[in-house]
């Protein structure tokens, strides 16, 4: 394939700055989201088994929860039963409770003992795999919330721009060099070469990656756009107090998500009877008549703030690809079980919403089960070693340049970029191992403030002993 | 500005005004996207609800064209051209869309 001399050039250029901008970020963002492809399993792994008798029969559920909105009134606002409980989530019935002053909200969960009296616990669920996921979200730097969305945002477009430049740069000399792997030739070439292996083989992931964070990052003002425009006034009102947040639709629900933050305040009235509310028994033979293979994994109930009771039930489906990171959902009718919305209902979704699934499931790898998942670790690895190279090069690149130009040593920022590439890699990949091992040898003492200073201090730590190595003269090169 | 013109078509393109045609791609490059959203969404009538499939499908060509006008700029011979094009599409758009909404309402 024929490509302008002048156009490739410009792209050249394109692509080494917007790497070299990005490069490390996406490093991390990278690294950490390979690892939060088994985040469940690892916070699992992680937490200590609670002093908890086992989960109540479901069966008996109703009666669970009659003593429990007895002992807990506020719980009646919003609470899950649990159908698959594990350390993340034990119990059979869990709900957030807000502590007076402006604590953070308080996960508790509940059963039934052996004499039938009500046993509830505060779980303490390791921080650690949260934690990673949201290094991954917030592409390795600890900003707040609101800063870190257009931050991660901003390396989402020069990821993509790199890929648009990367790809068009490749593409001429692509049936000549894919398959080169040339070590004799010096370790420019050699670095070329699996980057450029790992870049090709890796693209339709990488589009993939770069689209999807694109939209994750701005989806929220994108909407509030189309509101602007299209709503009319009335509708627009309404939006703002919505009973669900834009985020819920295009965004990441985190893995407990399903127990959803009720906002404290005053007592939703009342008016309808608990009893009213289909068993949990009852209804998920309602769900199993209306979608037979769906696994329903919690069934949230909440107030929707005029009186009715809402039911979302989170679940999966092995033969379908799932929107959030495990699971998809369904909005059912708690009285009478009927599915009132399946459009994020694994297998039952209309062609176009489903279409916008498979880019999510895209994302998360939420397709095809463990075997999927562990090739994205393998993709997300990969995707890693490809940034690092691609920085290696850079350096590499601008010590030639030096050189030739009759420099005796590498210039200032050659030689930071030389050893930040470095110890940034080293200092994330045992900054990750640290808190890892951490969670499993010392579980009782993480909490998120003990694991973010842990990672942070080797993350940093290792940096600086990068950079303090004695800076010698030129290396012989190649 | 005619000059750098007439340099890229002797000596073909090059990075050095890639601020301006980046800055071009960033603000009438997204205002363009936007427009593109506008006009799409008045034919298909959408009430710009999150909820709604129309109002998401809406969402990803918008960020989707974003990343392509970012990834294309760099083509444009100069930079005057790049704010030519983009933000004169931007405008003409967005006119359009105003028009249409009138028309439509």
């Amino acid at each position: 394939m024929k490509i302008r001399p002048d156009i490739l050039r410009v792209y050249r250029e394109v692509h080494s700055w917007v790497g070299i901008c990005a490069g490390l970020l996406l490093f991390v963002a990278f690294f950490a989201g390979a690892i939060s492809m088994f985040e469940r399993p690892l916070q699992n792994l992680t937490t200590p088994a609670l002093d908890l008798p086992p989960p109540t029969p479901l069966s008996q559920t109703p009666a669970l929860l009659e003593q429990v909105f007895k002992a807990y009134p506020q719980a009646r606002r919003s609470y899950t039963v649990v159908l698959s409980p594990d350390r993340s989530l034990p119990g059979r019935v869990a709900w957030r409770s807000h502590p007076p002053g402006h604590g953070a909200s308080v996960l508790n969960v509940a059963t039934l003992g052996s004499d039938g009296a009500l046993v509830v616990r505060q779980p303490q669920v390791s921080p650690v795999a949260s934690f990673i996921d949201t290094l991954h979200q917030k592409v390795g730097l600890p900003l707040p919330p609101a800063i870190s969305r257009p931050v991660m945002g901003v390396v989402a477009l020069l990821y993509g721009l790199a890929l648009i430049s990367g790809t068009l740069v490749f593409l001429p000399t692509l049936a000549r060099n894919l398959f080169a792997f040339r070590r004799i030739d010096g370790p420019r070439k050699f670095w070329l070469d699996i980057h450029n292996l790992l870049g090709f083989f890796s693209l339709p992931f990488h589009i993939v990656m770069a689209v999807t964070s694109v939209v994750f990052a701005f989806h929220d003002p994108i909407f509030a756009v189309q509101s602007r425009l299209f709503a009319s006034p009335s509708a627009r009102h309404a939006s703002v107090d919505g009973s669900m947040p834009g985020s819920m639709h295009a965004g990441t629900p985190g893995p407990m998500h399903e127990i959803a933050d009720g906002h404290p305040g005053p007592h939703p009235a009342i008016s309808h009877d608990e009893s009213a509310l289909l068993a949990p028994t009852d209804l998920l033979a309602t769900l199993e008549t209306q979608a037979p293979g769906f696994v329903a994994d919690t069934l949230f109930y909440s107030h929707n703030g005029r009186g009715d009771m809402t039911l979302r039930v989170t679940g999966h489906d092995s033969r379908y690809s799932t929107r959030g990171p495990v699971a998809g959902f369904t909005t059912m009718d708690p009285r009478t079980g009927k599915i009132l919305s399946a459009d994020y209902l694994p297998g039952h979704q209309k062609t176009g919403f489903a279409i916008l699934t498979v880019f999510f499931a895209l994302h998360f790898g939420s397709f095809g089960g463990n075997a999927i998942r562990w090739g994205y670790v393998v993709l997300g690895f990969a995707g890693a070693a490809l940034f690092y190279t691609g920085n290696r090069l850079w350096v590499d690149a601008r010590r030639r340049r030096e050189k030739a130009a009759g420099f005796a040593r590498d210039s200032l920022a050659t030689h930071i970029l030389g050893r930040l590439t470095p110890g940034w890699v080293v200092g994330c990949v045992i900054g990750n191992a640290m808190i890892l091992a951490a969670a499993f040898l010392m579980p009782d003492l993480m909490t998120e403030t003990v694991v973010s200073e842990l990672y942070y201090a080797v993350f940093v730590g290792c940096i600086v002993l990068f950079m303090l190595r004695p800076r010698t003269t030129r290396p012989s090169t190649h | 500005m005619s000059n750098t013109r007439q340099t890229a078509r002797r000596h073909g393109l090059n990075n050095r005004q890639w601020l301006p045609k980046v800055l071009a791609a960033v603000f009438p490059g997204c205002g363009l996207a936007f427009a593109i959203m506008g006009l799409l969404g008045l034919l298909s009538g959408t009430t710009g609800d999150p909820r709604t499939l129309s109002a998401q499908a809406l969402m990803w060509l918008t960020a989707t064209l974003w990343l392509l006008v970012l990834g294309t700029c760099f083509l444009f011979a100069s930079a005057r051209q790049a704010w030519a094009v983009l933000g004169g599409g931007c405008v003409l758009l967005w006119g359009f869309f105003l028009l249409l909404r009138t028309i439509l309402s």
